[in-house]
């Protein structure tokens, strides 16, 4: 038998004698309550983008909320399983068990290390790219010692490409070593309790593996800064401007106030007034009940723009003289 | 009948005992117990290790299925 082999046989050995020692814990039922929180604030956001009429938004938000209803309706019935299974024969790692996790892990892994003196076991990981952005490679390290814990293990960047806003966020779903399980903390939990060391840092890489659009620490398109969306330049997003319209981002050159509200708006949410020639928000922008021209409040005249005031005050004119000219012609003598 | 053990690592994470028919296929398995899902987006272990999908299962064989897609959260 190869060292590797022995220190693993040894490694699974005091781990089994951890869960022997009464400090085990049966996973709890889960539920999806995540998934359920995440519903709800999907919601929310739908609802606050459809009254400030971002209609993309809401369109994009409405496909968020039918994935999220999908996992929801596949959570519980996987509880359900999970419950009705509760009554029968529920398996338990073995030495021999966890030997064999152990290791496969070599297998799924590029590098796996036991230290004994630390009772860690740990797996590094290829390198995580999301979207495009590398993350480097992660090392999982599990604390058999804390098995029972919420904090049984850590997820260490070795080659850190932290979150412009913050070095403690390594990943969207890192931060301080810490991840953030969601739909994977029941999966986790019942491997931990049930000591399935394979099945846990299969789910952990995974995890790392995927990007949660919405739910992240610090969120991909915001990782090295936040973009501009007229000009393209990357800002701190303490520094940016948030088109009160359309809700992108914008840095302080970019960001155009409405002459009218005096809101902050991004180039594509403002049109010129062809009158005063100054910068509106459609919201300030009327359309002539004349000729259809959309112009701000203070170049409507009566009601109308001032093509329009001016041709109908001409027609008034002629009317009047009209009106005048048949008055004073002369009557004629009654016969 | 066989007798396998069934980690389903999707959701819940439960792992479970199950009753096979003989002469089922890690791929029948897989329709039969995942039916909504594409084996493409789950890592499908059968004894910790890789498989191909028309291995026939075995009396006491170890079956994972773990999505290659899980999200993290911030709660």
């Amino acid at each position: 038998m190869d060292p590797i082999n022995k220190t693993a046989l040894r490694a699974a050995v005091l781990i089994h004698e951890q869960m022997a020692s009464g400090k085990r814990q049966d996973a709890s039922l889960y539920l999806p309550e995540y998934t359920w929180t995440n519903i709800q604030r999907l919601r929310r956001q739908i609802d606050r983008a459809r009254r400030h009429g971002w209609h993309r938004a809401a369109s994009r938000l409405n496909e968020d909320l039918a994935t999220a209803l999908d996992n929801s309706r596949r959570e519980l019935e996987n509880a359900f399983r999970a419950l009705k299974s509760r009554s029968t024969e529920r398996p338990v790692s073995s030495a021999s068990d966890i030997y064999r996790d152990v290791l496969a892990l070599h297998d799924e892994f590029e590098e796996v290390e036991i230290e004994l003196d630390k009772h860690e076991i740990s797996v590094t990981t290829d390198r995580i790219v999301l979207e495009d952005l590398n993350f480097g490679p992660f090392q999982v390290r599990l604390d058999w010692h804390c098995l029972g814990s919420m904090h049984a293990y850590r997820v260490v960047a070795l080659d850190p490409h932290p979150a412009a806003k913050s070095d403690d966020v390594t990943h969207p779903h890192v931060q301080d070593e810490q991840l953030c399980e969601g739909e994977g903390r029941a999966a986790i939990r019942a491997a931990l309790a049930e000591c399935r060391l394979h099945d846990f840092f299969m789910l952990v890489s995974r995890l790392l593996h995927t990007y949660g659009r919405g739910a992240a620490f610090v969120e991909l398109n915001d990782w090295s800064g936040v973009n501009c969306s007229d000009c393209g330049a990357t800002m701190s997003p303490d520094d940016s401007y948030c088109c009160q319209r359309c809700g992108s981002e914008l840095c302080n050159d970019c960001r155009q106030s409405c002459a009218g509200c005096e809101e902050s708006h991004c180039s594509g949410c403002l049109s010129q007034c062809p009158e005063c020639e100054m910068d509106f928000c459609r919201g300030c922008l009327e359309a002539c009940p004349g000729c259809g021209r959309k112009i701000c409040g203070g170049c409507m005249e009566d009601g109308l723009c001032p093509s329009c005031r001016e041709e109908q005050s001409q027609e008034e004119k002629e009317e009047h003289d009209a009106s005048e000219g048949a008055r004073n012609e002369p009557v004629a003598p009654r016969a | 009948m066989h007798k396998v053990l069934y980690v389903n690592n999707d959701g819940g994470g439960f792992a479970d005992f199950v009753e096979i028919a003989e002469g089922t296929t890690v791929q029948q398995f897989f329709a039969e117990r995942v039916p909504n899902g594409r084996p493409q987006d789950y890592l499908i272990r059968v004894n910790r290790q890789p498989v191909a999908a028309d291995q026939v299962l075995q009396e006491g064989d170890r079956v994972s299925v773990t999505p290659t897609k899980i999200e993290g959260a911030l709660v």
